[in-house]
């Protein structure tokens, strides 16, 4: 989880605090009273002023403090938990350490970050909940070593790995159970690397607890006298092409960005449980232009596709809708299922679907709707509110109703469930079928 | 942002016993000043009230000044007070019990720190302080102790300006 330290060589910086001035100023202030009036009393009290700084110096770490965070998220849904330790080389008063926590969006703060000291560490809880699905990195926090009187501070380096979080609809792990369409001209050629229990054969291993007795070979058992399994080359079940639109509609920005969270959260949920099926899935973003990870299979493809869906952006301009299907033609065999997510916010965004036909590509939609972004649900709703949802909802409906003319399309408004994408995907037809 | 959460670990909280300890210490100075009692003893409470409510009340903004009203207010009462032994062991004893405030003041979160080593040095001074004023109780030998006192800390408070990228908020907004 955590890259080896790197060990910044040299002294630790010293950044004084607005509060050495207070406390100096005030101490020459009464030291300069103190020899006016020719009274002891202002002095004694300027003493303690006077020397804190020193003090604090004295506590300084003498060469540069390197933290090293060790942390892993914990919740589930809606809740992201996150429990660390920081711990320190060399090592400094755990007390002293002051981590700032900067959450990304669109994470929100449901409680304070709870720090306590665990010798020789600081550990800390924080508590997050998230509107909808996400896929993100939590930074690294800032970390600044203090002394106890808060005169003297000095930067901590940290080290470590941001900590990835991602959260999508539960219902996704039954995907894998889907057998997608093969693309390739002879099934059951092309096999996957892995082994498993099921498939071609091919060896005989010693067995280990986890074998199912239809793996034990019971002939090969009964000649060598130990439990003998069998291992099977595990067939790839079909293809997958992933396909988000990116380019900015006429809801704005920040609403675009909103959606984009949420598909790419879809987006990642669908290729790890295909993958984990060891079908190929391929990710294409089409922003301007087509970026695409071409299809492939296993836990780098899955690294691969979350980079790419990390680095997708709200285009700045659009592309022309031919311009991806020519684009997915370099990447992507035609006939190959090809799941476009997008909220099909505009006319410009429904176009693409003829394209992609027309170029051989079996699509579905999956649409986040936009409709729970312009109006968020609250807990008490006023009628205009309710009303604005009625038409807006009508809106999509009969925009819905177009699109699923050209492909089967499913209104995702529901963030947090993807039954009906499960559902829809468990029909042959839908899918096109097994060949 | 992680400066918020409330204190888990103690019923009692440090901060809360060094202003008592500060107003106790800011009655018993105020008695004896030249003003009055009644003068002396309101300095001090009204100087640990204002700085305890900006320090809690009033926000983030307020509270690196929480600590002006308080050293004013007790300050000026050493200025009135009469140069007696009880006076000076009274003025030492509140600049520390200042110190010991701002100790327990960055812990908002829950944390004690104990900062009795950083007091230490402080706490020796006044006590090299106060043995000095027993032993040798010329006015002069005070009057040298505080002109070198005072060319040295001129001297810090020159290096701090010289310096100022060292100053903690200077460094914030210095562009990387």
């Amino acid at each position: 989880m955590t890259t080896p330290p790197s060990r910044p060589s040299g002294s630790a910086p010293l950044l004084w605090t607005r509060r050495v001035l207070l406390l100096v100023g005030a101490g020459a202030l009464f030291g300069v009273a103190s020899v006016l009036l020719r009274s002891s009393v202002p002095l004694f009290f300027a003493l303690p002023l006077l020397l804190a700084p020193i003090a604090a110096g004295l506590f300084l770490p003498r060469r540069q403090v390197v933290a090293q965070v060790e942390w892993q998220e914990r919740g589930s849904g809606p809740r992201v938990r996150i429990a660390g330790r920081i711990r320190t080389d060399p090592p400094v008063a755990p007390a002293l350490l002051y981590p700032t926590f900067r959450a990304p969006a669109p994470l929100r703060e449901r409680e304070a970050p709870a720090l306590e000291v665990v010798e020789p560490a600081l550990a800390f809880a924080l508590e997050y909940e998230t509107p909808f699905p996400c896929v993100l990195d939590f930074p690294l926090p800032e970390i600044m070593w203090r002394d106890p009187l808060g005169l003297a501070e000095s930067p901590v380096a940290t080290v470590g790995t941001p900590l990835a979080i991602e959260r999508y609809p539960p219902e996704l792990h039954r995907l894998g159970t889907v057998n997608l369409r093969r693309t390739t001209p002879l099934p059951g050629e092309i096999r996957s690397s892995a082994l498993g229990a099921a498939g071609e054969f091919f060896t005989v291993r010693g067995a280990i607890p986890t074998d199912t007795p239809r793996q034990i070979n019971w002939r090969a058992t009964a000649r060598v006298g130990s439990l003998i399994a069998n291992d099977y080359l595990i067939e790839r079940t079909g293809d997958l092409v992933l396909l988000l639109d990116t380019r900015p509609s006429e809801l704005g920005r920040q609403r675009d960005e909103q959606l984009l969270s949420v598909a790419r959260a879809g987006a990642l949920g669908i290729a790890t449980a295909f993958l984990q099926a060891k079908s190929r899935v391929g990710l294409g973003v089409f922003g301007e232009f087509l970026e695409a990870t071409p299809l492939g299979t296993g836990r780098r493809q899955r690294f691969r596709i979350r980079r790419l869906l990390r680095s997708a952006t709200i285009a700045p301009l659009g592309g022309p809708a031919e311009r991806l299907a020519v684009s997915m033609r370099q990447y992507y065999p035609p006939g190959v299922l090809t799941l476009l997510i997008s909220p099909l916010a505009g006319e410009e965004q429904t176009l693409l679907l003829p394209h992609l036909r027309r170029r051989g590509y079996n699509v579905i939609v999956l649409s986040p709707s936009p409709v729970p972004v312009l109006v968020p649900p609250g807990t008490t709703e006023s009628a205009e509110e309710l009303l604005a949802r009625r038409i807006l909802r009508l809106e999509r409906r009969d925009r819905l109703g177009e699109v699923w003319a050209e492909a089967p399309t499913v209104d995702w408004e529901d963030y947090w469930s993807l039954a009906p994408l499960v559902a829809l995907l468990r029909r042959p037809a839908a899918r096109g079928g097994n060949r | 942002m992680t400066d918020a959460a409330p204190p888990r670990h103690f019923a009692f909280r440090p901060e809360v016993g060094a202003l008592l300890l500060l107003t106790l210490l800011g009655v018993a100075l105020g008695f004896s000043i030249s003003l009055g009692p009644i003068v002396g003893v309101a300095l001090p409470a009204l100087g640990v009230a204002l700085g305890a409510v900006l320090h809690r009340g009033l926000g983030e903004r307020y509270r690196t000044v929480a600590a002006v009203p308080m050293v004013a207010a007790l300050g000026l009462l050493t200025l009135w007070a009469p140069v007696d032994l009880p006076s000076e062991v009274l003025a030492g004893g509140i600049g520390l019990a200042l110190l010991l405030w701002l100790a327990s003041e960055p812990y908002p979160r829950g944390r004690w720190v104990d900062a009795s080593a950083a007091l230490v040095i402080p706490m020796l001074a006044v006590l090299v302080g106060v043995l000095t004023s027993l032993l040798l109780p010329t006015s002069r030998n005070f009057l040298a102790v505080a002109a070198g006192l005072l060319v040295a800390e001129l001297l810090f408070a020159a290096y701090l300006y010289a310096h100022p990228s060292e100053l903690a908020g200077a460094a914030e907004t210095a562009p990387s």
